[in-house]
């Protein structure tokens, strides 16, 4: 597994300094537009269920859901958790050391007593002494929270500068900016008041379960059902969202959005966000438990159909916004909307948007690591590409395609509108985790030859 | 020390680094050449060799091989005392990646990894390095095995490195280490037993830090606070239970509480329960002083948590706040509003209580919010507490009707069951391989397969080779030990025989269960397509779910000869099985085999006309020897999903087989991962054309009793689906659930979580599973533990208990435990329905 190693750089530790009544948490940064950006300083509303909302999405970057019988070894180290300042709100983001869970802290503004200094990304740090600290936050104590640091407030901060050096492995990179584009596709399918929240999440299981469950309804509130209904919500390793317990005394309620229901269902990913006073904690789960979102190849069609110049030409437009609204972007870039969505699939698996469901927009983010890591990510794309280059594609009059790769021919064609193929990889994902490398070479090679 | 070990230890500590590289192999292949017998010393050879092995080998060397030294390391003073100089000697960023490397390994105090780096950091030689330097600290002082059985083998040992009283001690408060210092016990031996057994005894850290507490040699207001303080971070749940521990054994006075009052009180807050008890239990010394405000702020936290005397220990505190401080009841009774949200009817009851204690106080508002909450028996309590009466939706008079269960007849599978279409074409038949390879598709997917190979093997088109290349690859790759006990590899053995031409192996080694009899089945046609014998199949269905239309089958006779074009046995065998045949019922008799995990047994009268199948079906629901190889048990269907649903297929009138095949395989992995998927079986007979029996109720009963949460999901599923069609028969799951669990082969806890789930949808399912609990009360001849549970989502049901064997279970329920009891209270409550 190809692994790209990321280097964080903090001024000081991050630290939660107690005093007079105040907790004062200040969280170092590392990377991003400039190398430790300073974001945001102020008081936040709700100490305790903002502490322990940071104390979730650090866990959820400390955690292994899912351990592969044959690479028990092979444990990567913790990555740390981003956060996106966008203008007037900050949006804290982990992703799992086995891919397969996405978190989101979103501050909104009217939990936040002032606005962002600017917008960007950048990781910040949750050492150990810090998460203790924050798990001591509690009402009585106002919270001021600094998001990076001014040069001269360093000299009070304890500690000297912090450097660690972690290997990323591109899947994880991969599955971190794909989640975003699998969001995009869902819609909200439920939502339960805190009552019924906190009943579902209690009763999900202790143990872990390779089976994929869906969240059915239940009266007003879901069941865990074996079956997908039309109205179910798939809930692969249900125990992944038992975290969220822990926020429950701050539910408001639970919304659960999942791709629209079409035909037979496999498993699908589900996002499931724990509504809080001025604030939401999203969680992504991956389709299944040992199946992490960077082989979900939900953006791989959009991508090869996505233009670079166009692409481009839309991340010019961004400039930390919240949610980005298409039709200005397709204005202010001369794209005609339909452009825009597309490079904005692109952009989003190259990590460089995020997507929020509450508000079913692509809000503006660039994680902090290696662009060209993140661009070279698809490799069933570049094998496309090389089919395409090799001549490896004979079109066919009635519509179907031979692909030869290696020592074997591949037959492609399309039934009811799906493009099918005889390849191992879509044996056993059956379209579900994206096109194989043949479909997308034949997706290429038509283009080609309509272009001709 | 040995002239020997004295010499080498001279010349290691002298030479240079490049000297040491070209005399490692040499020093390598000395040390691992000699062997050390158990229990004997080494000799004087060894403990050479073994030093100049640490003079030479490389820092990452030796820290992976530290263990082939360690042990005699730990026995030879003389040898200890010359390899730290000698590795010192090396420099300072040797030694820390030696001690980095041994810390890796989380047994490295075992081999006396730990000690070593701990004199290093000891003497100034390295810095501490990192978490893994404490998390050895939790084993790493014990000098020899001897210790484990020792007491104070801890407390002597910090005593004689006192240097970690000063930091590291402090450190095992800083990281999550709770469930290594839990687990610092002391073990003994217990003698006079055959084979000799381990009794925990005494943590050993606890011993230690009291007892050096009590000696003054530690701050103890600094080991209260630390203690504290671990409670309040963010630590794994399972492990916290220690540090409240080690917080009680110091025995923390009233003062000494009295100050860390805050601190109790944030424990309250805390997600994880051990440590929302430990705050109880230090408030409840303090109750007289505990501001009544400051509580009910924190109050309302642990009725969100799931367990249920964590709820009822808060009720209880507010309750007796509420007594003494008439003036703060208002806000004390709002956090007892919050309770009314917890799941379990008896907190609710509880929190009411305590609300209508104080009537005029209780927070009218609040309590709006938890009248859809509460359940439906309380809700008039909580309306009258409002005074609004909460506009309920009508519920019509719910009808419980008697069971119905399907007769599949040819008219009905003609009408309601989709046709089967054949493979039509090499290329379709080359994706469909390719799916079910992969172990995806349904058996009737299977059988279109094989009719499909059977009928087009003697089609080569162009590029065949190339075509099916993939393909054939991952068949080649299914084919392990015991593939034939498995679906997914059946397909791939046909596959390889159909496109590599090549005589297959034979796969009878299973005749005796329903995969082996479809193995067989695979053998047929994989014989014919190695020769490139083209015929089409007798048994292909012609309807879904493995059903054979009479006529079509009359019509597929008539094209085959008696000599030549002459179907296989088996195929004509399968072929009049599906093809509605007068097979009568299957008579069962059920046994409890006793075998180590106590094995369910059915014995079958199986039909006389089912000739190849006898032994299979009567094997089906037997967890006989028969049906074992040397990896386990392979089940009436085999171990993958694909073989059970393809098995599926091969009796379509006779459901019972699978059932007892999946009640079996349930009941003896109810304690661990189902391996022989019940729950494929279970999904089957949510189609409503599946008759619901006797069998079906004891395999829907022994998942719904599984500790592998996907089989009470399945089996509530299908309660679910069967009270929906009308095919539900209560009294018949009530009674299998009292078998098993008079059998002892099931735990009745278990069953909560299913049922209630199932009771949450409608009041038509809710009363279906209180009639269930009937059922099972009218047969239960014990009175197993965790009934109450079961019993409370019985009073969500809302009906009386009519059977008159139930109520004479309740009645004896009663008067066998106390009245006050939990399971004394719910009994009462239903019969006084």
């Amino acid at each position: 597994m190809a692994a790209a190693e990321h280097t964080y750089s903090y001024l000081a530790p991050s630290a939660v300094l107690e005093a007079e009544g105040r907790a004062e948490v200040s969280l170092s940064t590392s990377g991003g537009r400039t190398a430790n950006p300073y974001f945001f300083t102020g008081f936040l509303a709700e100490p305790r269920q903002t502490a322990q909302a940071l104390l979730v999405v650090a866990e959820v970057a400390r955690t292994r859901y899912y351990e592969p019988p044959n690479m028990i070894a092979a444990r990567i180290a913790a990555a740390d958790p981003v956060v996106t300042s966008n203008l007037d709100r900050l949006r804290f983001e982990s992703f799992s050391a086995c891919a397969g869970v996405y978190a989101r802290l979103d501050l909104e503004p009217g939990v936040l007593d002032g606005r962002p200094r600017e917008w960007g990304t950048t990781n910040v740090d949750f050492n150990p002494p810090m998460r203790g600290a924050l798990a001591r936050v509690h009402d009585d104590e106002a919270m001021l929270m600094n998001v990076g640091h001014e040069e001269v407030r360093l000299e009070t901060l304890a500690g000297s500068a912090v450097e660690r050096k972690v290997p990323l492995p591109e899947r994880w990179l991969k599955g971190f900016a794909e989640v975003q584009v699998a969001s995009a596709h869902m819609v909200l399918r439920h939502e339960l008041s805190a009552v019924e929240a906190r009943r579902f999440l209690q009763s999900l299981p202790r143990t872990k379960s390779r089976s994929v469950a869906w969240a059915t309804p239940a009266g007003r509130g879901l069941r865990l059902s074996a079956r997908a209904g039309d109205a179910a919500v798939c809930l692969a390793g249900p125990e992944r969202l038992r975290l969220l317990e822990r926020l429950l005394p701050f539910a408001k309620t639970l919304r659960v959005y999942g791709p629209p229901p079409v035909g037979d269902r496999g498993a699908e990913p589900g996002v499931w966000e724990l509504g809080l006073d001025g604030a939401r904690v999203v969680f992504a789960l991956s389709p299944e438990l040992f199946r992490g979102f960077s082989g979900e190849g939900g953006v791989l069609t959009d991508l090869a159909l996505a233009d670079d110049g166009v692409v481009e030409a839309v991340a010019d437009t961004l400039h930390g916004e919240p949610a980005i609204d298409v039709e200005e972007v397709a204005q202010l870039s001369g794209i005609p909307r339909t452009g825009v969505q597309t490079a904005l699939g692109a952009l989003g698996a190259a990590g460089r948007v995020g997507y929020d469901l509450a508000q079913s927009a692509y809000f503006h983010r660039e994680l902090p690591y290696d662009r060209q890591v993140l661009d070279k990510m698809h490799p069933r794309l570049l094998g496309a590409r090389e089919l395409v280059e090799q001549g490896a594609v004979r079109l066919h009059d009635d519509g179907a395609a031979t692909v030869s790769s290696g020592d074997a021919d591949y037959l492609v064609r399309v039934e009811d509108g799906v493009a099918r193929c005889t390849c191992a990889w879509f044996a056993k994902h059956r379209g579900e985790r994206g096109p194989c490398k043949h479909v997308l070479a034949v997706e290429h090679a038509r283009r080609a030859a309509r272009v001709a | 020390m040995s002239p020997d070990l004295a010499r080498v230890r001279e010349e290691m500590l002298t030479l240079k680094e490049p000297e040491r590289r070209k005399r490692a192999a040499a020093a390598e292949k000395e040390l691992f050449g000699l062997r050390v017998k158990h229990g004997e010393r080494p000799s004087e050879r060894w403990l050479a060799a073994a030093l100049a092995w640490v003079g030479t080998a490389t820092a990452r060397q030796i820290a992976a091989n530290y263990w082939r030294i360690g042990a005699q390391v730990r026995e030879s003073s003389d040898l200890a005392e010359a390899i730290y100089p000698v590795l010192a000697a090396r420099g300072r960023r040797f030694v820390e990646t030696v001690a980095r490397g041994l810390l890796r390994d989380d047994s490295a105090w075992w081999w006396g990894g730990w000690a070593l780096v701990r004199r290093a950091v000891r003497e100034g030689l390295i810095e501490p390095p990192g978490d893994a330097y404490i998390r050895g600290l939790v084993n790493g002082p014990m000098s020899n095995p001897s210790d484990f059985a020792e007491l104070d083998a801890i407390y002597r040992s910090v005593l004689a490195d006192p240097g970690l009283l000063e930091r590291e001690i402090w450190q095992l408060f800083e990281l999550d280490l709770g469930n290594e210092l839990g687990s610092a016990a002391t073990w003994q031996r217990t003698e006079g037993t055959e084979h000799p057994t381990y009794a925990r005894g005494e943590n050993r850290w606890l011993y230690a830090l009291t007892r050096l507490a009590d000696e003054g040699r530690v701050d103890r207001q600094r080991l209260l606070d630390a203690s504290l303080d671990a409670l309040m971070r963010d630590f794994r749940p399972s492990g916290v239970g220690w540090y409240a521990a080690l917080h009680e054994a110091l025995e923390p006075t009233r003062e000494e509480r009295l100050a860390r009052q805050d601190g109790y009180l944030a424990l309250v807050t805390s997600p994880a329960p051990a440590v929302v008890k430990e705050g109880f239990v230090a408030l409840r010394e303090l109750e007289d002083d505990i501001p009544p405000e400051a509580f009910a702020r924190v109050a309302p936290t642990p009725f969100t948590q799931r367990q249920k005397n964590l709820s009822v220990e808060t009720l209880s505190l507010l309750a007796r706040l509420c007594k003494r401080h008439p003036d703060a009841r208002g806000p004390l009774l709002g956090a007892a509003a919050h309770a009314l949200a917890h799941e379990r009817s008896d907190v609710q009851e509880r929190a009411l209580k305590l609300l209508e204690q104080y009537p005029d106080e209780a927070p009218r508002a609040e309590l709006l919010a938890y009248v859809d909450a509460v359940s439906p028996p309380l809700r008039p309590r909580v309306e009258a507490l409002t005074g609004v009466a909460a506009p309920q939706e009508p519920i019509g008079e719910i009808e419980l009707r008697e069971p119905l269960q399907p007769q599949v007849t040819l008219a009905l599978v003609r009408e309601r069951r989709a046709p089967l279409d054949p493979v039509a074409s090499v290329d379709e038949l080359i994706e469909l391989a390719a799916m079910l390879v992969e172990g995806r598709g349904d058996g009737d997917d299977c059988e279109r397969f094989l009719d499909g190979v059977s009928r087009l093997c003697d089609q080569r088109p162009p590029g065949f080779e190339r075509r099916t290349a993939g393909l054939a690859k991952r068949a080649g790759d299914s084919l392990g030990w015991g593939f034939e006990a498995a679906g997914a590899p059946l397909i791939g053995y046909v596959v390889e025989a159909w496109t590599g031409r090549r005589r297959p192996s034979s796969v009878g080694r299973f005749p005796w269960t329903v995969i082996g009899f479809l193995a067989l089945r695979a053998e047929e046609v994989a014989k014919r397509a190695a020769r490139g014998v083209a015929r089409p199949l007798l048994a292909l269905p012609s309807h879904s779910g493995g059903w054979l239309d009479p006529e079509v089958l009359s019509e597929r006779e008539r094209r085959t000869g008696r000599f030549f074009n002459r179907p296989d046995p088996g195929d004509r065998f399968q072929a009049s099985m599906r093809a509605f045949p007068e097979l009568g019922p299957l008579h069962y008799e059920r046994h409890v085999q006793v075998l180590s995990n106590r094995e369910l047994r059915l014995e079958t009268r199986a039909p006389d006309n089912l000739l190849v199948l006898q032994k299979a079906v009567s094997l089906a629901g037997s967890g006989s020897d028969e049906s074992r190889t040397w990896y386990g048990p392979i089940g009436w269907a085999g171990v993958d999903a694909l073989g059970v649903r393809w098995a599926l297929t091969v009796l379509p009138s006779l459901p019972e087989v699978a059932f007892s095949g999946a009640a079996t395989a349930a009941v003896v992995e109810r304690d661990s991962a189902s391996y022989r998927h019940p729950e494929v079986v279970l999904e089957h007979a949510l189609d409503p054309l599946v008759p619901l029996e006797r069998e079906a109720w004891l395999a829907t009963a022994a998942c719904l009793v599984a500790k592998s949460p996907d089989l009470p999901r399945s089996a509530a599923d299908l309660i679910v689906a069967a009270i929906d069609d009308g095919r539900f028969d209560a009294p018949a799951l009530g009674s299998e659930l009292a078998w098993l669990v008079d059998n002892d082969f099931a735990k009745v806890n278990r069953l909560e979580a299913p049922l209630r789930d199932v009771a949450r949808l409608s009041p038509l399912h809710a009363a279906h599973v209180a009639r269930t609990i009937e059922g099972l009360l009218a047969q239960l001849g014990t009175a197993p533990r965790g009934l109450h549970g079961v019993l409370e989502v019985a009073v969500v049901g809302a009906t009386p208990i009519g059977d008159p064997r139930a109520r004479a279970t309740l009645e004896r329920l009663s008067g066998e435990v106390s009245g006050s009891s939990k399971l004394g209270r719910l009994a009462r409550g239903l019969l006084e329905r």
